[in-house]
């Protein structure tokens, strides 16, 4: 009978319990929202990049707003996010392999990495004058020589793959954008037009006389040096083809800003503002210009060959290949 | 004299008053309802955006501060949409033009709260030799050659603020918003006005798209007469049903009065509380009509039985239906009154008056369906004649009859068995239910209504239709100058941007970067905040001055202290909104040194969220009131505590497959839904009063426990039958509503009907037989009964 009692005991409890349950989650139980957590994509649409660098087949490196540093390994297809350690504008990247690579941007920033990028450190030895200055360029030369370029007169050059850092520019107020390095032979392209160059590596500047007065922001050599462009606002196209001495102007076919340049496979390409891109043959005397998709009107920062394909930096990161196919990483 | 037989007592007085002064009854309840129906006429059918929002929460209380200059929740976009090449062409332009003028004369417009590419604020920043010259875009006039519109595309192309919010980036559509002052919106107006509007302009190789919760309401105030309409065809079908199984004027008529009774006190109640009706609310009121006939019929077919049994008149007849149905009756109302009146607790306005107008309504039950029916019957003159030949009656015997045999048989195992499985089950998956919306697009229309189609239009051109604002707040005047500050907007603009839903973000630190760019000679890599608060002031400063006073309010306010960042959605599904609301809180936890702090959150889906997490919280506490609500009418009504429980298992059951069926249908509890699952809920125990009572009062009459289920069954279950066919049959017609809502609901009636019928016809006798509640058995029978019981289930 024990089974009946607790039976009985159970019902006469069991309403009381249920009452005083209602009660409580009447009173009580306040169920709280939760949302759902979203993994971070790599590349975002509010991403804009300044710098890209090709070190080896497949691996791209980009650089820029923010302190963003990624990369991909596998031409575009996954992208890593790299630990910068800093939320500062990164402008530029040049690496020499898939380990090594300098990176430079604002409030006088450089980092190096020489393990792919895992890890990036601030570069020690730094010239004062680089303090707090926007550096804009870094380029590197094949015998492990770097250089950067910035504001204010700015140029910086390195030895050792970014080991020790020297200033070798003239403090001015008229900053440099872009620099061209080949052997001993370096080309400065700057605000208002202006070209410097030199032919010892850094130690001994000249001004050279430049046909336009509107900022250049990109300058290149050809793969066999024969052939200097630099490129500049407003759509301006300076070609030179004395290693740098002498600039003439050549029609671009466009009057929109262009913000870099490069040889590429026997010819040049150049990139600027509203989706436009510039190809040249190998004499960089007539430009073709062409919108990379319709209705794309997105600006690009930096350009770099690698293979057959051009890589793109700005407010898209995307590639072109020789069909003018336009990839946009995402 | 016990207590129970003094009430019995007491309800046999007034019963027997009733019906001897029934002249005197019925003139009363007719004075009042022609009173009422004065009243009732002139009842308001309209949308109160303000009814929707929870006044105390605290994102309302910021929506509220800031809503004027940051947007406000009725915001309306109308996208034009060119089908071959470009919007760059005077024809389409001028389109755009006329659509931004002619929205400044609707009613109720916040008239500088209109932004298109061809309003005056639409500001063209270039560089110039003096420094910086700030233009309108498109203002005032179109431009007309090629050349000037070559221009014109290329100034959009470079202003963030324009190309991609207001022209879309394949150029082949332009937007224009407009907001209105939530205190002047009438959206039956601005619906009408709006669509004059985008008519004149549609054509020419020009789509027109136009969303927004005005529209949204205009579209439901819309099909207003079809709602009307679907209500009187619903309204003919259950005559023609109920005309049809009962075979008389009075088992049609009566139950039909009981209902427009109700209907005319309720309203005419809601009218003198200067409370107006919500068209979505329609649903609730045609599902408190169903409940008041449902009552109204269980009299009928307990009058008709008492006729059958040999009453010797009608009076008779009708007192005896009335002394036995008033108290299940009574219960039945009591506890549907109880359970919608919890809702009042959710301190939502339009839930509370839902919850008042709903109680009212159901009380009037009370006099309408189990004083008037029994009252009116009374007069009945020849009451065994038929008014059609047609007899449904051995088809509901022979369904009723294997009801019986489930109850007195083994098989009723076999139906308590499959009803905890099924309570099981759809315990489980009802925790499938979203709070908030489940579905892109609004849930109140098709998918393939034109609004639905518009909306999904403009989100996949544009970042997305409906908006929040996070307002961002430094420590004092100015402070949101600071580069640090600025970075903090940004950083929580990129950070929100990663949630797939959201399509954009916009914020003063977007204005910023975009001006010294431009001060730097169009260089993006100067597209960054100045060095320090002075750079920014003075960036800041130079935008302001080249354009009109008040043309930045919509991002910050004059002390750059409070800023707005707007977040656009491409959906305001329940899922979406918590996300982005726990993101913000996410980021803000992220970052504990940052120099400004986050306020949530304005703008429609601001508001959106606040009642998204007032219904979540008070979900769990209004069902459980609910319950605790009906367990105290029906311990009080059978003096048993036992009682309680043994009626709350069809109401348990009616909630778990309710609410697994809301989120099989993809159907989210919100504003709308809210009320009528409340309401439902209660549904499901009402047929289960009827049946169980008289099987009670077989019992105490001395009847066996088969013989007392047999005769309950034949009886009540009769009129449950009936109600719920004839019910469920008519509320199909709802699912040709153009309004999806309507629909929904109309299936969710037939399921809590459905679910209450089958209960009542199945599960509950069964529990009877094999619970044996105290309170069902008399004193000293039950034992007997149970012998009886335990010889037939063992044999």
């Amino acid at each position: 009978m024990t089974v009946n009692k607790v039976w009985r005991l159970l019902s006469a409890v069991m309403p009381f319990a249920v009452i005083g349950g209602l009660l409580y989650a009447g009173i009580f139980i306040k169920p709280a929202s939760v949302g759902a957590s979203v993994a971070p994509p790599v590349l975002a649409p509010r991403d804009a990049f300044y710098g890209v660098a090709m070190p080896a087949d497949g691996v791209i490196w980009a650089v820029g707003r923010g302190g963003k540093i990624v990369r991909s390994d596998d031409d575009g297809r996954k992208w890593l996010l790299q630990p910068a350690a800093t939320d500062a504008n990164l402008q530029s990247i040049t690496a020499w392999d898939a380990e090594r690579a300098v990176v430079v941007g604002n409030d006088g920033t450089v980092l190096q990495s020489a393990d792919g990028g895992r890890s990036w450190q601030a570069a020690v030895g730094l010239p004062a004058e680089a303090a707090g200055r926007k550096l804009i360029r870094v380029r590197r030369s094949a015998d492990g020589r770097v250089y950067a370029v910035g504001e204010f007169g700015l140029v910086l050059s390195a030895t050792g793959f970014g080991a020790a850092w020297d200033s070798i520019g003239k403090r001015e107020d008229v900053g440099w954008n872009d620099l061209a390095a080949r052997e001993n032979t370096l080309i400065l392209a700057g605000e208002f037009g202006r070209i410097r160059r030199s032919g010892d590596g850094g130690r001994n500047w000249q001004d050279v006389a430049s046909p336009v007065k509107s900022s250049l922001l990109g300058v290149a050599f050809s793969a066999d040096g024969r052939l200097a462009v630099a490129v500049g606002l407003d759509g301006v196209v300076l070609l030179s083809t004395d290693d740098g001495q002498s600039w003439r102007a050549v029609s671009s076919g466009t009057r929109e800003h262009l913000f870099a340049v490069t040889a590429h496979n026997a010819g040049w390409a150049a990139v600027g503002d509203k989706g436009l891109l510039l190809r040249a043959p190998a004499d960089a005397q007539t430009w073709e210009v062409r919108r990379l998709a319709e209705n794309s009107y997105a600006w690009h920062a930096d350009i770099e060959a690698h293979a057959d394909r051009l890589y793109l930096a700005g407010a898209t990161l995307s590639a072109v290949g020789q069909d003018n196919k336009l990839e946009q990483f995402k | 004299m016990n207590p129970s037989q003094e009430h019995q007592g007491r309800l046999f007085r007034f019963v027997e008053f009733c019906i001897r002064r029934r002249v005197l009854v019925v003139a009363v309840i007719a004075l009042i309802t022609a009173l009422m129906a004065v009243l009732a006429v002139r009842i308001e059918i309209k949308t109160v955006f303000d009814d929707l929002l929870p006044a105390n929460h605290p994102y309302i209380k910021v929506h509220e501060q800031f809503k004027q200059n940051f947007g406000g929740s009725n915001l309306v976009s109308i996208m034009l949409e060119v089908e071959d090449g470009d919007i760059f062409k005077p024809a389409v332009l001028s389109k755009v033009q006329k659509v931004t003028q002619d929205l400044q004369y609707i009613e109720g417009v916040n008239q500088f709260q209109i932004i298109s590419l061809a309003a005056k604020k639409a500001k063209e920043v270039r560089a110039s030799t003096e420094g910086i010259d700030i233009k309108p875009l498109m203002w005032p006039s179109v431009p007309q050659s090629a050349e000037d519109v070559a221009k014109l595309k290329e100034a959009v192309l470079h202003n963030p603020l324009i190309y991609g919010a207001y022209v879309s980036r394949d150029l082949k559509a332009a937007l224009i918003t407009v907001d209105f002052y939530d205190k002047e919106v009438r959206y039956d107006r601005i619906f009408d006005q709006i669509g004059k509007i985008a008519r004149s302009v549609e054509g020419d190789g020009v789509a027109v798209r136009v969303v927004g919760e005005p529209m949204l309401y205009g579209w439901v105030n819309h099909y207003l007469p079809e709602t009307g309409r679907i209500f009187l065809i619903t309204i003919a079908a259950l005559i023609v049903l109920l005309f049809f199984t009962a075979r008389t004027w009075r088992g049609t008529l009566l139950p039909l009065l009981a209902g427009v009774v109700s209907a005319v006190w309720a309203l005419g109640a809601a009218r003198l509380a200067g409370l107006h009706l919500d068209p979505l609310v329609i649903v609730v009121a045609f599902l408190i009509s169903a409940r008041a006939i449902s009552h109204s019929v269980q009299l009928v077919i307990h009058y008709d039985d008492e006729l059958a049994k040999g009453a010797p008149d009608s009076t008779a007849a009708a007192k005896a239906a009335m002394t036995a149905l008033f108290k299940p009756g009574m219960l039945g109302v009591i506890a549907d009154a109880g359970c919608m009146i919890v809702v009042i607790l959710t301190p939502i306005p339009l839930l509370q008056k839902v919850a008042v107008i709903g109680t009212v309504w159901v009380s009037t039950i009370a006099v309408s369906a189990c004083v008037l029916t029994p009252v009116l019957l009374s007069w009945i003159r020849k009451p065994n004649s038929y008014a059609h030949p047609v007899n449904i009656q051995p088809v509901l015997r022979w369904l009723l009859q294997r009801c019986i045999g489930v109850a007195t048989t083994r098989a009723r195992y076999v139906v308590i068995a499959l009803t905890a499985v099924l309570f099981v089950a759809s315990g489980i998956y009802a925790f499938n239910l979203k709070v908030g919306d489940a579905n892109p697009g609004s849930p109140i229309l098709w998918g393939d209504s034109r609004y639905n189609l518009d909306a999904a239009a403009i989100n996949q051109r544009f970042a997305g239709a409906d908006r929040m604002f996070v307002v961002v707040s430094g420590a004092g005047t100015d402070s949101l100058k600071e580069p640090k500050a600025l970075a903090t907007m940004a950083a929580f603009q990129a950070f929100m941007e990663n949630q797939p839903e959201v399509g954009g973000t916009v914020s003063m630190a977007d204005l910023v970067p975009v001006m010294k760019r431009i001060l730097r000679e169009g260089n993006p890599r100067y597209e960054e905040f100045g060095a320090n608060s002075g750079e920014n002031g003075e960036i800041l400063y130079l935008f302001t001055s080249g354009t009109d006073p008040g043309d930045i309010d919509r991002f910050v306010e004059p002390q750059y202290k409070d800023a707005s960042v707007t977040i656009f959605f491409r959906d305001h599904k329940g899922e979406t909104i918590r996300t982005a609301v726990s993101r913000v809180e996410e980021f803000a936890q992220k970052h504990p040194d940052s120099p400004v702090r986050f306020q949530l959150a304005g703008g429609l889906i601001g508001v959106l969220a606040a009642a998204n997490e007032i219904i979540l919280a008070k979900q769990i506490e209004s069902i459980a009131l609910a319950l605790l609500v009906l367990v105290i009418c029906c311990a009080v009504a059978y003096r048993s505590l036992a009682a309680g429980m043994f009626f709350m298992v069809p109401v348990l059951l009616s909630n778990t497959l309710t609410f697994a069926f809301m989120a099989w249908m993809g159907i989210g509890m919100n504003v709308n839904t809210l009320p009528i699952a409340a309401l439902g809920i209660g549904l499901g125990v009402d047929y289960a009063f009827y049946v169980v009572d008289e099987i009670r009062e077989e019992l105490h009459k001395g009847n066996t426990l088969f013989g007392s289920i047999e005769r309950s069954l034949l009886s009540a279950g009769r009129g449950v039958l009936v109600t719920a066919a004839t019910l469920i049959t008519s509320v199909v017609i709802w699912y040709f509503s153009s309004i999806r809502f309507q629909a929904e609901m109309g299936m969710l009636m037939a399921l809590w009907l459905f679910i209450s019928a089958a209960s009542s016809l199945l599960l509950m006798p069964a529990l009877v037989v094999v619970l044996k509640p105290a309170f069902v058995f008399k004193r000293g029978v039950r034992k007997q009964a149970e012998t009886g019981v335990q010889a037939t289930a063992t044999a």
